[in-house]
């Protein structure tokens, strides 16, 4: 009879950014089936919303997500002024775009660090978050914040992006298109990430069909899923951008490394059209808070917002029945649908490879801590140093 | 594609009303649908929806309507054609007595988290789920139905350690 030996990854560990759980049945170094644990960080913020007026609940939104946040309030503002009918200066749409494509190239950045780290490029991990420093500069530049940017209102923005930081944003946005190539390059045209990542984590188009993929995780497995593409929302609507997709699809860490890449020269292209086409006129729609409450108490009736997010489209759902709170208020993160791809992309592939392909769906989940490995009834406790160990020691291997 | 869409709403008889709404210069309008739907009829309609082309789940809402419990399925359809996608909101209620419904999993895996979910938080049933686990939650509180006694007292537990 075929022993296996069970291997659960987290809810604490340095592939993850937050607490979750993959349970891992092993052959050898062989994974035969996976499944994963989730809720080790439910906040219940759905339910504080539903004690909050919705001004307030913006920036519990903001909060849903240290990395995307604006990500949340585009889809939560987007969803309340669906439900009260809400016209959004154009000028808020186009700085709302900026704000959101900024945002992209961070959270790619820091995703591509945390990739090259666990593959055992720690060099090419700090050189990557050197380079994301310059984008996070803008973003305090305009905001007044690294995270948590405090942008969003309902109705439009709380901040406006005056001709005179213009340079600012287009000294970033050349300063990303050239060192692109340089990062394509570094990501891209390396033997050993290249051995490291082809053919490892596969997902295949029909399965990120099944399982309800999104963002670069569903494109890199060639779906054409991009709502920046396909539902006309903020600017996108006037922009009309091609969804990143690569040219022979593999569905493997490799091309999700490449989706992302590619999009951050997107986002520079977004961003400069933005900047050129930037229409005049308000930011906002009713910039009297206390007014703007008042009127939002008296909506009856639903909203749907979406936002295509660096990890792809998150969801809000809400609705309002004449109250100062809102009655329903749902919330999906990209993570939601993108977890249920791991068991596929897990399946009989290397626990050296496990940090990495767990990884490559840029889950929305923190880190830190141990694995404890379970060797028949033998319970082993494996500290998160050797499954790092493991991965570099598999990248040294390759290389040599 | 939504006038495909609109022909089979009216073809099978169902009750939905369309939103569309303007954004940027160009205001390019996005499109959104709302169907009620009877649950006995929801499986069938998923299944029908493959027509025009993988339909994707992005979530199902859900919220204690007091005598009832509303879900609503958030379909994208259309979404690979540029400025194409159509979200189809297909609205279900299930009566508090009597919380089952069909499970969609076997047509869209992808549905048994957020399946699973809804289990946890309003405590509907699915009829043919695979998994019954729970995904995010520890106990047996139901945190979305409003007069539920065990959130209350969750809630008054948490707040008193919290004051100590």
């Amino acid at each position: 009879m075929k022993k296996t030996v069970s291997v659960p990854i987290g809810p604490v560990h340095p592939a993850l950014k937050e607490p979750i759980r993959a349970n891992l049945e092993l052959d050898g170094e062989r994974v035969v089936s996976a499944s994963v644990e989730v809720g080790y960080v439910h906040r219940g913020i759905e339910w504080i919303g539903l004690r909050r007026n919705p001004i307030q609940s913006i920036y519990i939104a903001e909060r849903v997500c240290g990395i995307c946040s604006i990500s949340h309030p585009f889809a939560y503002t987007q969803a309340i002024e669906e439900a009260g009918d809400i016209e959004v200066p154009e000028r808020a749409d186009y700085i709302r775009t900026i704000i959101a494509e900024l945002e992209r190239i961070h959270s790619h950045a820091l995703w591509a660090g945390v990739a090259a780290h666990e593959i055992g490029f720690d060099t090419l991990m700090h050189y990557t978050w050197k380079v994301r420093e310059k984008v996070l500069d803008v973003l305090e530049y305009l905001t007044g914040n690294r995270v948590n940017y405090a942008m969003f209102q309902i109705g439009g923005v709380r901040r406006d992006i005056t001709k005179e930081q213009y340079p600012k944003i287009i000294e970033a946005v050349e300063y990303y298109r050239g060192l692109l190539s340089k990062i394509s390059d570094l990501f891209l045209n390396d033997v050993t990430i290249r051995k490291r990542t082809r053919n490892i984590g596969v997902l295949s188009k029909q399965k990120a069909l099944e399982l309800c993929a999104v963002g670069p995780t569903a494109r890199a497995s060639g779906v054409k899923k991009d709502i920046r593409y396909s539902y006309a929302y903020g600017a996108y609507g006037d922009i009309g951008i091609e969804p990143v997709i690569p040219d022979d699809p593999v569905g493997d860490v490799y091309d999700r490394i490449l989706v992302r890449v590619l999009e951050i020269g997107q986002s520079c292209d977004i961003i400069e059209h933005c900047l050129d086409a930037m229409p005049s006129g308000e930011i906002i729609a009713e910039p009297n808070v206390s007014k703007l409450l008042f009127s939002l108490r008296a909506i009856n009736g639903e909203g749907f917002g979406k936002h295509e997010a660096p990890r792809g489209e998150v969801v809000h759902y809400i609705r309002f029945e004449g109250k100062e709170s809102p009655t329903a208020w749902k919330i999906r993160a990209p993570t939601y649908n993108n977890i249920q791809t791991w068991p596929e992309m897990l399946m009989d592939e290397e626990l050296a490879d496990v940090p990495i392909i767990l990884a490559s769906i840029d889950p929305c989940i923190s880190c830190t801590d141990r694995i404890t490995v379970k060797r028949g009834s033998n319970v082993e406790e494996l500290t998160s140093d050797y499954l790092h160990k493991l991965s570099v020691e598999k990248t040294r291997r390759l290389k040599a | 594609m939504i006038n495909e869409i609109v022909k089979f709403l009216d073809k099978e008889g169902f009750e939905y009303g369309i939103k569309k709404r303007p954004s940027g210069k160009k205001k390019r309008e996005h499109t959104q649908i709302w169907v009620n739907l009877d649950r006995s009829k929801l499986k069938d309609f998923v299944k029908s929806l493959f027509k025009f082309g993988f339909p994707h789940l992005s979530v199902i809402s859900g919220a204690d309507r007091g005598d009832h419990v509303e879900l609503i399925y958030h379909f994208a359809l259309n979404y690979d054609k540029k400025f194409g996608e159509i979200v189809l909101n297909v609205r279900v209620s299930l009566p508090k007595a009597d919380l089952e419904i069909d499970s969609i999993t076997d047509v869209i895996p992808g549905s048994i988290v957020t399946e699973r979910e809804k289990m946890e938080f309003l405590g509907v049933k699915f009829k043919g789920i695979t998994d019954e686990s729970h995904a995010f939650l520890v106990g047996e509180e139901k945190p979305w139905i409003k007069d539920d006694e065990r959130t209350k007292k969750l809630v008054r537990d948490t707040y008193k350690e919290g004051k100590k």
